[in-house]
This record gives structure tokens, sequence and C-alpha cells, in this order.
């Protein structure tokens, strides 16, 4: 009889034995622990749950419809524009609040330019995403110069934005109907430029605002990884003091960080202003809330220094799928609210399952 | 036993004060260093020793414009005026600071081994602003080689490391940057027995290679075995100077402790 108490060997062992110097322990995990492990695999998760959600309740089949799905996409659009520049801000480490409102200023100075003062596009374009971009250099530089927390920063230009959007827009939506001097109406043609950006390319196949929130990732991803810039902006949302120690420009990397989170602000709200065919002041409100859900679902973590742009483009989905499944279900506005809202904190929580 | 051969005066600093951030708008200021004068010359390892809150942390940050810009007090490297301005512009001139926190203000725990390593000199890994990732690969390899870093692969996240190999990629990080002067605070804290005689010896063959290191040690041992001068601080002041023949375990603690006759 030899009654070794083998496990308790081994605990000697392990303290005896120097530490070793990496983690060699995923012997003693199951396979689904280390695949989740993976980040991409928690982003895809949610997303894949979804999915089979929408397969079961399928709406007689209209699930399985690809003007579903193309119309999910160009539902998605606008947010996921947003939470290109949102993913931007949030890497580095800050949170910005104000993309929301910034999207209004933006649709309400798109639609007065193009619709009332007949300017082209060519003009009319460049000038609000130079407005935008304004707005998020305003955010940026409170937070890079002066260092105030980016919550609060951000708050007062998303407050500070709307109040803008009504002053330009008199409080009123800008639409086809210009108000005459005299209290009548008079009706004036849409420029082209709504219809050719609110319209559906390929064979009607895909949305250009959606062609645009693709672009967007992409020119993202290239500067998250591609280029210098974006090691900078890991490096200061991983370790601030570390990275600006390291001798890296953590100042100009929130200026860029919040000003190409302007500018991605000012294209979606050139693309609401052509969804809507109108520029409304109250356009936006609350389309933060929306972003910041779409990066946070996507994995990329607030702490900063993670994270990624496929993460939020798989996140944009999931919530675009998410919204709607609910609508083709016909489950109603009070419900559907309720269950996003659960879901997101069950899918946030469900990531969270690491070590 | 070391020997090297001394050259030039690498780092030159005359009548340096470092003030406490923040307290200069009410009344008389108050100061973390004051007035301290020191040089290191290309080959030679200076100590700075003192107790805690005696300055010589705060003079290693202090010259590397961790604290911004200095009003008093000249800093020369390589025979050269340098104008304390920032980690960045101090980084361009060829200084080095390994803080002595390594987990806090040192790596990037959650980035990969290769990424920390090539953090402080990223251009040369990205001509054109585009990274190239085998060019970083083949910079973090060499490192790995030459420093004995052990590690299962060169994108691991350095929080996974140990206490040493940490320790060593961000020496790693600062060697890479080619620096003519290294500011080394607490170059073996938190690091085992084995990787500190391997980092000796680093520092050792550094300096054969024409550094200039100058280096903060809680370490007694330390600081008696490595340092070719030893210069001591009591509440940010230099209160002794020794060559290595002199220098003693007694005196330099008496000078830290400078029972002062003052």
């Amino acid at each position: 009889m030899n009654e070794t108490p083998t496990a308790d060997r081994e605990i000697l062992l392990n303290v005896r034995e120097p530490r070793p110097d990496t983690e060699a322990v995923s012997g003693q995990k199951s396979v689904l622990r280390i695949a989740f492990e993976r980040p991409w695999v928690r982003a895809l998760a949610p997303l894949c749950f979804v999915l089979i959600i929408g397969a079961v309740f399928n709406a007689q089949g209209s699930f399985f419809k690809w003007g579903t799905h193309r119309d999910m996409l160009r539902q998605v659009s606008v947010y996921g524009i947003l939470a290109c520049g949102m993913t931007l801000v949030i890497i580095t480490g800050g949170i910005d609040l104000a993309v929301g409102s910034i999207l209004g200023v933006c649709a309400v100075i798109f639609s007065i330019l193009s619709i009332h003062l007949g300017w082209s596009a060519w003009a009319a374009i460049p000038l609000v995403v130079l407005a935008g971009t304004t707005c998020g250099l305003l955010s940026g530089g409170m937070v890079a110069r002066f260092r105030m927390q980016p919550f609060i920063a951000t708050l007062a230009v998303m407050v500070f934005a709307r109040g803008l959007a009504k002053w330009v827009s008199g409080g009123q939506k800008i639409s086809s109907a210009v108000l005459n001097p005299d209290g009548s109406y008079k009706y004036v043609d849409l420029p082209r430029i709504f219809s050719a950006l609110d319209h559906k390319i390929l064979g009607e196949n895909i949305a250009v605002v959606t062609l645009i929130f693709l672009a967007c990732i992409g020119l993202c991803r290239v500067l998250l990884a591609k280029l210098r810039w974006g090691r900078y902006f890991y490096a200061t949302g991983g370790n601030e003091e570390a990275a600006r120690l390291s001798g890296i420009p953590i100042q100009g990397v929130k200026l860029l960080a919040y000003g190409m989170s302007g500018l991605l602000s000012a294209v979606a709200g050139i693309c609401q202003a052509v969804q809507e065919q109108q520029g409304d002041p109250e356009a936006g409100s609350t389309y933060e809330l929306s972003a910041i859900a779409i990066v946070v679902m996507g994995g990329t973590s607030l702490n900063g220094g993670r994270g990624g742009m496929l993460f939020t483009l798989v996140g944009a989905m999931t919530i675009g799928y998410l919204e709607k499944i609910l609508s083709i279900n016909a489950v109603g506005e009070a419900s559907r609210l309720m269950l996003t809202g659960s879901i997101i904190v069950a899918a946030v929580l469900f990531q969270r399952v690491r070590k | 036993m070391r020997r090297t051969k001394i050259g030039a005066v690498r780092l030159e600093i005359d009548g340096l004060s470092v003030p406490k951030p923040g307290g200069t708008s009410t009344g008389r200021r108050s100061w973390l260093v004051r007035e301290v004068s020191l040089s290191v010359r290309a080959g030679e390892i200076v100590g700075l020793a003192g107790l805690e809150g005696s300055g010589n942390s705060e003079l290693l940050r202090g010259i590397f414009g961790a604290y911004g810009k200095l009003q008093e007090g000249k800093v020369a490297i390589d025979g050269e005026r340098f104008d304390i301005h920032s980690p960045r512009r101090s980084v361009q001139q060829g200084l080095a600071y390994l803080t002595s926190d390594r987990k806090g203000t040192g790596l990037i725990l959650g980035l990969g081994l290769a990424e920390n390593i090539t953090l402080a000199s990223l251009k040369a890994v990205s001509p054109a602003l585009w990274m190239i990732r085998s060019m970083e690969w083949k910079v973090a390899n060499r490192h790995v080689r030459a420093l004995g870093i052990r590690a299962a692969d060169l994108w691991q996240e350095v929080a996974t490391l140990s206490g040493g190999n940490q320790q060593k990629v961000a020496l790693a990080k600062w060697i890479e940057t080619r620096p003519g002067v290294l500011l080394l605070d607490e170059p073996t804290r938190g690091v085992d027995v084995g990787s500190k005689h391997e980092i000796y010896e680093l520092m050792t063959q550094w300096t054969k290679d024409g550094f200039a290191i100058l280096m903060i040690t809680s370490e007694m041992p330390e600081l008696l075995g490595l340092a070719d001068r030893i210069v001591v601080m009591h509440r940010g002041r230099v209160t002794a100077r020794f060559g290595r023949a002199e220098a003693t375990q007694e005196k330099v603690l008496k000078a830290a402790m400078a029972d002062e006759a003052v």
C-alpha cells in the first residue's frame, strides 16, 4: 500500500521550485476557457448567440432574406461611424460623450448649407467636417492641455454643441420646407447629394452609408494597427505615465483621438441628415450611449489600451442584429429597450470570463 | 572587479534645483532637490545614494524632464548645453531613465514584449510612419538574446513575465534608444537573484561600450560593488562624495543620515 498523497507532494514541489517564468498552467484549464482568453472569440461569441436567436425567431423566414441583413447594416451605420471615433478615444483611456451632439450640429449645418443656401456638396461637406473636427479638438484640448477628466470635458462639449445646434437652426428642423418671412412655406428640391448618399448600390444590395461606415472602420484600423501613432494610442491608454516617460507625445495622441472622433461624428451627421432628409437639431441625442455600447460589446476595454477596430465592427453587427431581430418579431418598444439593456449587460459579463 | 577605461564627461550637472511641483504660486518655494552638481564620464557608474525622500529619485526625474522645464541649474550632455524640457526631448537627446516602479511607470503591462522594447525608439521600426512588424521582431529578438529574456514568444504580454524578465524588458527598451547616459533608479528592485547578477553583468558590459550610468540603489553591496564613485544626498542636497576605494558602508550611511552638524 502506497498512500503517498500525490496532490500534497505537488504542492510542496511548487513551493520549492522557483516560480516559472511564464504561466504554463494551461493544462489545468478547460478548452472553453482557453478559447475564451482569445479576444476575438469573446467578441464573436455574443454575435453568434444573437444570430442563433435570429435563426430561431426568424419571423416567418424574413431573417433569412438578404434584405433584412442589408437593412440592419444600413440602420447600424450611423451608430457604427460614431463607434469608430469612440473606439479611438476609449483606447487612449478616455471617453467621448459629445459625439451625439456633434452629429446634431453637423446635420443641421449640412442641411442649412446644402438645402437652404444651395451650396454644392464639394463645399458643404468639407466645411461640415471641419466644424465637427473643431468640436472634437475642443474636447481634446481640454483633456490634453488642461488635464480635465474626459467625462467632464466631453460632457461640457456635449451640452454646448446641442445648444449650438439649436441656435444655428433656430430650434427648427431644417428641411426642404423653407419658412418665408410672411409665415408661409415654400418648398425647395432636395440637393442631389441627399439621394446619392441615401441610396443602395450594387443592384440594391448595399447602402452607401454602409460603405461609408466600412470605410471608416478600414481607415481607423490602418491608423491603429499599422501606423506608428496607433502604437502611441495603445501605449497612452495602457499606461499614460509610462508612455510619457518613454517619450510618447501623449498630448498629441489625445488631441488626435478626440479630433478624429469629432471628424467621424461630422461624417455620421451628414449620413443622418441624408437619411432623415432634414437637419434635426435634436438628432443624435443618446447616440453616444449606443456608440459606447457597440464599442464595449466588441470587447474593447473602457480602461483603455486594449481593443481594436475589427472588434468594434463585430460589436456594431451584434447590436444591429439584436435591434433588427427584436423589430422583425414586432417586439414593442418598451420591452425592446429593456431587453437590449439586459442583453448588453449579459454580454459584457459573459466576456469578462477570463482567467 | 570591474575595470573599464573611463572616458570623457558625458553628463554634467551644475547647480540643479528641482522645485516641488505645484507649490510655486503661494509664498516660498520648497525644493525636492537643491543645487546639486555632479558629472558622469563615459564608462563610469556613479552611485547616487540616499534614503527615501533624500531627493535622489527626484534628481533623476528632474534631469530627464519628468517635471518639465527647470529654471535653476545647467545640464550638459557630451559637452553640449542641454535644456531640460520634456521626457520626449530627453529621449531624443540620448538620455534614458529607468523608473523604480516598473509596473506603475516603467512598462505597459497590457502590451507585448516586443511592443515594450521598441516603445521608446518607434521611429526606427516605422520609417514613414508605417509600422514594419518584421523590423520590430528583429529588434526585439536581438535584445531577447542579448539580455537573456525568457519568454514563450516575442508578443507575449509583459504582465505575464517574471519580475526579472520584466526588468530586462525595461532595460532593453532603453538600450534600444542607444543613449549616451543611462539614469537607473533601482535597477534590481524586485528581481530574483539570478537576474540580478545578469543585470550587473549587463551594466558592466554597457560601461565598456561607453555608456555613462547614474544609478540609484538602496542595496549597500550593490552600491559599493558597482559604483566607481558615490554621491550621497540628504534632504535634496549632496552631503558627501566618495571614490571607489574610500567608500565604506558606515561612511555612506553617516552621510545619508547627515547627523546635521549645520
